[in-house]
């Protein structure tokens, strides 16, 4: 297991959270979606501060760089935090057509970063950082 | 090593936005143009609805999406918008329009040689966008199908130039070879950009279960090494059956992405029909493959194989895309104007869920009367007329999205000064 496969794991772990709260929401079934919805926004809380915390630190120092990549997906997190944020306002005002519409955003948003970070991000962190193998060790610990 | 990708590079809007304008703008000619073919095949008159939907309609749709996905999937920065945006979009237009006003002329040289001359710099343009994508970061399956899928739209490009030298410009090269080869090259084209598209778009965006892994690393080579066998047979066996190999991959691929539908975890996702409308007309035309051994080239067996694929399978993928992509285009500019924390409407507000559904009635209700039109090619006026409802229904929806897009723009508050 490198980097990509680990961290594209936690992409449809995040994935397969997210697919359960939008049936929720489309069932009306209120109290699963708060339990699914506060279980999908700590795992994508938790995957983005071992991005920003460990992982972009970690291709910056090897690199060199600390625009481009790295801050655009910091970026694109933020944007996500934001759509998380209106997601629980939602929920808790159980408003289900606001609900699916905010789904709706954040799932394209979402997949397209994924996309990015899968397809060529990653794949660098495995090839640029050092020590890869370690860092992946401590990122195994903090997530599934 | 590889170079550093450019994600914060991405074309802008107004880029892949004109293409998808162009590609939804020419559905008008190619409904007026079903009303002149007689339908035989090879036939000038049935080449013009064929090349206004292959290059007009799908053309622009596939070269706006392939400028988008290879900025996000592939990492490759958009170096030149405005030439893209301005010079490549209009020669394209340009050439297309010359070209099927030559078809239209009986193969006038004057209009076919203006066309010839029109596409050679899109080609070029075309060759330095492959030439960035082979230097791009990216290995996955996807990026590897872009490549391939990009080399065969310039191999087709070229064998329709040669094409066009022979008619236009006189030169002696053998047109009857020369025609299956660019006929098979341009399928290869179509088949793998979807093939690159679909190994990224069902798994994410429908949550399917993912291509098999064979599949993912090995398909778009094999779909590559079906049609050089396909080519070869062509070339040096032309008795043998050489479609077989040809289409191998493509029965292979309906079956697999059908059964990779029934595994998404969105069932409510109004993009899920599209595909299953699509997949099944491939699924179709593998099917009506082998009656090219007993039926030749029937002209009926040509009007619905070239439907199957262009006009069904295509076609349908191409109008759900622009229906996903286009709002969120808009919402992603939206926000990337907006100052932190400023709420944007969802994508839902740009394009309510049933503009989509109300489309995809209407492709369903477009394949009985192409079904009609490969069987009557003299009836092909319920045809065009319902291609001209589903123009004016994607007009609608796009023209309402651009309305409410200028108005959250109206409203955004301004951006705090930078330090």
């Amino acid at each position: 297991m490198n980097l990509t496969t680990h961290l594209s794991a936690v992409h449809r772990h995040c994935d397969d959270c997210f697919a359960a709260l939008e049936q929720a929401v489309r069932q009306q079934n209120w109290a699963s979606a708060d339990t699914l919805c506060a279980s999908f926004c700590e795992e994508m809380a938790q995957h983005f501060a071992d991005e920003e915390n460990r992982l972009f630190q970690a291709l910056e120092a090897a690199t060199g760089m600390r625009g481009g990549p790295t801050a655009v997906m910091r970026y694109e997190h933020e944007q996500m935090r934001e759509l998380m944020e209106d997601l629980n306002r939602d929920l808790l005002q159980r408003d289900a057509a606001g609900m699916a519409a905010t789904c709706d955003t954040l799932l394209v948003l979402m997949q397209q970063h994924n996309m990015k970070e899968e397809n060529i991000l990653y794949p660098m962190c495995d090839s640029r950082i050092p020590d890869a193998a370690t860092l992946l060790q401590e990122l195994r610990h903090v997530s599934p | 090593m590889h170079a550093i990708p450019s994600f914060d590079r991405a074309p802008p809007l107004s880029l892949p936005v004109r293409y998808f304008l162009a590609a939804a703008a020419w559905l008008l000619p190619l409904s007026a143009s079903l009303l002149l073919t007689d339908g035989d095949y090879p036939s000038l008159s049935l080449l013009l609805p064929l090349h206004l939907l292959a290059l007009g309609v799908l053309g622009n749709a596939m070269l706006g999406a392939l400028l988008q996905m290879v900025a996000v999937v592939s990492g490759v920065p958009c170096m030149r918008p405005t030439w893209w945006r301005l010079v490549v979009w209009s020669l394209w237009q340009l050439a297309t329009a010359s070209l099927c006003w030559g078809f239209y002329q009986s193969l006038a040289p004057p209009w076919l040689q203006l066309a010839s001359v029109l596409f050679v710099l899109p080609a070029v343009s075309l060759s330095g966008l492959l030439f960035d994508l082979w230097r791009s970061p990216a290995t996955d399956g996807s990026s590897r199908g872009l490549r391939l899928a990009l080399g065969l739209l310039l191999l087709t490009m070229l064998l329709g130039l040669s094409m066009l030298a022979v008619l236009g410009w006189g030169r002696p090269w053998p047109l009857l070879s020369l025609l299956p080869l660019h006929r098979l090259a341009a399928q290869g084209w179509v088949l793998l950009l979807v093939m690159a598209v679909a190994q990224v778009i069902a798994p994410m965006f429908l949550l399917t279960a993912s291509y098999p892994g064979w599949w993912q690393r090995h398909g778009s080579m094999l779909w590559l090494l079906s049609l050089l066998a396909g080519a070869c047979g062509l070339w040096w066996l032309p008795q043998w059956p050489w479609w077989w190999l040809a289409w191998l991959p493509l029965a292979l691929f309906a079956v697999l992405s059908l059964r990779l539908l029934r595994t998404s975890r969105r069932p409510q996702e109004w993009l899920l029909p599209y595909w299953r409308l699509s997949f099944a007309l491939l699924a179709l035309l593998a099917a009506l493959l082998p009656l090219l051994m007993w039926q030749g080239a029937a002209p009926w067996l040509a009007r619905a194989l070239a439907w199957c694929l262009l006009g069904g399978f295509a076609l349908t993928l191409v109008v759900g895309m622009l229906y996903r992509i286009v709002p969120f285009l808009l919402w992603l500019h939206l926000k990337n104007a907006a100052p932190p924390r400023h709420r944007i409407p969802p994508l839902q507000t740009f394009m309510p869920e049933i503009a989509p559904r109300r489309s995809l009635r209407m492709l369903l209700l477009v394949q009985p009367l192409a079904a009609l039109w490969v069987w009557r090619p003299d009836v092909g006026w319920p045809l065009a007329l319902a291609l001209i409802a589903l123009l004016l229904l994607l007009s609608l929806h796009f023209i309402a999205a651009a309305r409410q897009y200028r108005a959250a723009r109206r409203v955004l508050p301004p951006q705090p000064a930078s330090a």
